[in-house]
């Protein structure tokens, strides 16, 4: 019960956290043309939503293995989070502009954040199954 | 054996759970503080040397009026367009007292489909060039010809192009990172602007008249030479050229920017020495009220036969493992912070910040976990032996 | 075997001593009661000759050597297998099973030491009739439960000497003349070395098991000898106030 008070929280809170930095916290460049950053906003606050909403079912979820299941999808939305501002859709090119300043580093560390809280809630719930 | 002895600590740890875990934050807080203190006046001092070197003329001119922009572009990078009739720079190269000078032009390129972003354009003359050349980074001697540039480090480029005005340049050779925002220039040879200059128009870019023209320059870089002062060389430019220019004294610039780098590290260092001591007295009551608690325990293990050099040797390594833990994750998390958001921390406070290498944040993180061991040790070390020394019947008895 | 020799202490410079210049001799195989009203320096009695608490004067011999002028490390071996001590506190570690709480001092042993040893901690903590109780947790038990698990934890080093402070106070009268009857077994089949000296307010018990009884009186020893002649004919006036009030 507390584990999944605490991990659903933490899920839907950084789910929120992803959308809200590229939005509102560490917005991306302001430009009428549509650049790089603008697609990896679009991009992140799908990702976000899917974080959060993950959260949200995680919570309503009494079966530990479709729990496990969940986490493991949220270790893998972490590199997701990452793979955007990265890779798949990119940001500006100068690396002075705000995407990269603010954006980029505000979505590295939920990145990183969302990946250890996954990866802490996966050891964790193996570790309680096979204690039983 | 040790994996074994490892886990007992831990099982140990375990057991006086809510202050062990009381003093693992204070010691991940003063980590994490530590770190960033740290890291970021390293960067900050980094920044301002290169930024020195980087500022490598006695004095600049620009357009009368022109000064505060051109300041800010040295410091913050802001993009700027002021010019000067090209005539200019072969009147000031006739002054005495100059050992060396060159010129540059300023264009800022557009953000819009035909540039892969807005940059700020430098033209510079690579024969009598002295403050461009020493950063390039891989050495590049043949003439820069006018369809290839040397780019800012922070440009970043994917296939080695960079697209402004709709045309498509090489990219021959990329600076050395500076640490201020000229880092996000792309240099071009002289030759190259009046081709530019067109392409610019037919882009949709607004040109001023004075752009129109073709024969332009933006500053003019001089060194003085040593029989000479700074303030001979301006004048003999005031009455050869008019008074059509401000000075921009780049050395100086340099000056105060480390005059209110000293006044940041300052600041900081009062905040953190005094947050540190505070963490240091919390640590102290922490560690005073774990001993407390744990006479009775130690009384014990000391009637069953413990030695009193044996459990001191276990007690301190439960407070060195949480120590380490908590020194090596406070670290982390600290460079979690500070390392991604490095650039944005030196464009708040103005200052050029050149962060650290891989190497150098390990470095960071060995030393902080060995100041960390060591402030926990003389923090725990006295409470430690005092506890160990209480006769076991007296710790004992104030038990029941 | 353990001599006590013009023991003094009291706990605050200038206070009153709690114990005043006490003789006292215990020989091998004893089996030796303490009794005296509380504050009557038994328990402080008990853990100078434990050699847990530096007396003020005096010295304390266990087989001639004085206790309080050994080394560090040759202290925590005559704790480790000579002398075991039952404190009043029912204090065991958190997070640790009754049996892992026994077999402790050991941990650090190589396993096969451990295992021998845990055999023996389960064996006492049968014959104490706790044996089922070894895989809980301390705040399972109860207090008289623990009671005898502190005394399983200090048999289990096999000592010499075992000293109880008040350890069966806390039992009822049935089960304290069961934990008695056990350790006068473990003595006859141990030999004649293993001695106890114990804390003890019943007179039925220590009539029954005693070899030696000791009565204290303000940090003294008033009186002392066989059990039944010291009830029958004490000869200090305490004694006799003692003997009357439990009577």
């Amino acid at each position: 019960m507390k584990n999944r008070i605490i991990f659903a929280a933490a899920f839907v809170l950084l789910g929120l956290l992803v959308i809200l930095a590229p939005t509102v916290l560490f917005p991306v460049c302001e430009s009428e043309m549509k650049m790089a950053c603008f697609f990896t906003k679009k991009a992140e606050i799908g990702a976000g939503l899917v974080i959060a909403a993950l959260g949200v079912i995680y919570f309503f979820l009494k079966n530990k293995d479709i729990r496990l299941g969940i986490s493991i999808a949220q270790f893998l939305n972490a590199g997701l989070v990452l793979a955007f501002p990265a890779k798949l859709t990119g940001l500006c090119k100068m690396s002075d502009m705000a995407c990269r300043v603010k954006t980029y580093p505000a979505l590295i560390v939920l990145s990183v954040l969302l990946a250890l809280t996954a990866a802490a809630n996966i050891v964790f719930l193996i570790k309680s199954e096979s204690e039983k | 054996m040790r994996f074994k002895k490892t886990k007992n600590t831990i099982k140990d740890i375990q057991r006086h759970a809510f202050l062990n875990a009381c003093l693992l934050a204070t010691v991940v807080i003063l980590s994490v503080m530590l770190f960033s203190v740290t890291v970021i006046s390293v960067s900050l001092k980094k920044g301002m040397g290169n930024m020195r070197k980087r500022l490598g003329a006695d004095i600049m001119l620009v357009p009368k009026g022109e000064r505060e922009k051109a300041e800010n572009m040295l410091l913050e990078g802001s993009r700027s367009n002021f010019y000067f009739e090209g005539e200019v720079y072969e009147k000031v190269q006739s002054i005495d007292g100059i050992s060396d000078s060159t010129s540059q032009c300023f264009l800022k390129s557009l953000s819009a489909d035909c540039c892969s972003s807005e940059v700020q354009i430098v033209f510079f003359d690579p024969d009598s060039d002295f403050v461009v050349g020493p950063w390039i980074e891989t050495e590049y001697k043949q003439k820069l010809s006018g369809d290839a540039v040397i780019v800012g480090s922070d440009i970043v480029s994917e296939d080695g192009k960079i697209k402004l005005f709709g045309q498509e340049y090489a990219i021959a050779s990329q600076m050395a990172r500076t640490g201020t925002a000229l880092d996000s220039s792309v240099y071009f040879s002289a030759d190259a602007k009046a081709e530019l200059l067109r392409n610019a128009e037919e882009k949709g870019s607004f040109l001023t008249e004075e752009q129109k023209k073709g024969d332009i320059l933006s500053s003019i870089f001089i060194n003085v030479d040593g029989s000479h002062t700074t303030e001979q060389v301006i004048d003999s430019a005031h009455k050869t050229i008019g008074d059509i220019f401000d000075v921009v004294y780049p050395k100086k610039l340099h000056e105060s920017l480390s005059g209110s780098l000293g006044k940041i590290t300052g600041v900081v260092n009062v905040i953190s020495l005094s947050l540190g001591i505070l963490l240091v007295a919390i640590l102290l009551i922490i560690n005073s009220i774990i001993m407390k608690g744990r006479k009775p325990e130690i009384a014990l293990l000391r009637v069953l036969g413990h030695r009193k050099k044996d459990l001191i040797r276990k007690l301190l390594s439960e407070m060195g493992l949480i120590s380490l833990a908590g020194a090596l994750g406070g670290s982390l998390l600290g460079a979690l912070i500070v390392i991604p958001f490095g650039r944005y921390i030196g464009k708040s406070l103005d200052m050029p910040y050149l962060g650290p290498g891989i190497a150098s944040v390990l470095v960071q993180i060995l030393l902080i976990v060995g100041i960390v061991i060591l402030i926990v040790f003389l923090a725990s070390v006295f409470f430690i032996i005092h506890t160990t020394n209480t006769e076991p019947y007296l710790a004992l008895r104030k038990e029941e | 075997m353990l001599i006590a020799e013009g023991i003094s202490k009291s706990y605050k410079s200038g206070r009153r001593k709690i114990l005043d210049s006490l003789e006292i001799s215990i020989d091998e195989g004893e089996f030796i009661a303490v009794m005296g009203e509380s504050g009557s320096g038994k328990s402080t009695l008990l853990a100078v000759l434990a050699g847990i608490l530096d007396p003020d004067e005096g010295q304390v011999l266990f087989e001639g050597k004085d206790l309080y002028k050994l080394s560090d490390e040759e202290l925590s071996d005559i704790h480790k297998r000579r002398i075991g001590y039952v404190p009043q506190s029912n204090f065991f570690l958190k997070n640790y099973t009754i049996l892992e709480n026994i077999v402790e001092p050991f941990l650090a042993g190589s396993s096969e030491e451990r295992l021998a040893y845990e055999e023996k901690a389960k064996l006492h903590l049968e014959k104490l009739g706790i044996g089922d109780l070894a895989d809980r947790f301390p705040h399972e038990l109860s207090g008289g439960e623990l009671k005898r698990a502190a005394i399983a934890r200090a048999l289990a080093i096999r000592p010499s000497i075992l000293l109880c402070d008040e350890a069966t106070s806390a039992l009822d009268v049935t089960v304290q003349q069961e934990i008695l009857s056990l350790l006068q077994t473990l003595r006859r089949q141990q030999g004649e070395e293993f001695s106890i000296l114990f804390i003890c307010h019943d007179i039925a018990l220590v009539q029954q098991f005693c070899d030696r009884v000791l009565v204290m009186y303000q940090g003294r020893i008033v009186e002392e000898g066989i059990p039944d002649n010291v009830i029958q004919n004490p000869s200090h006036s305490y004694t006799k106030r003692l003997i009357d009030s439990i009577l």
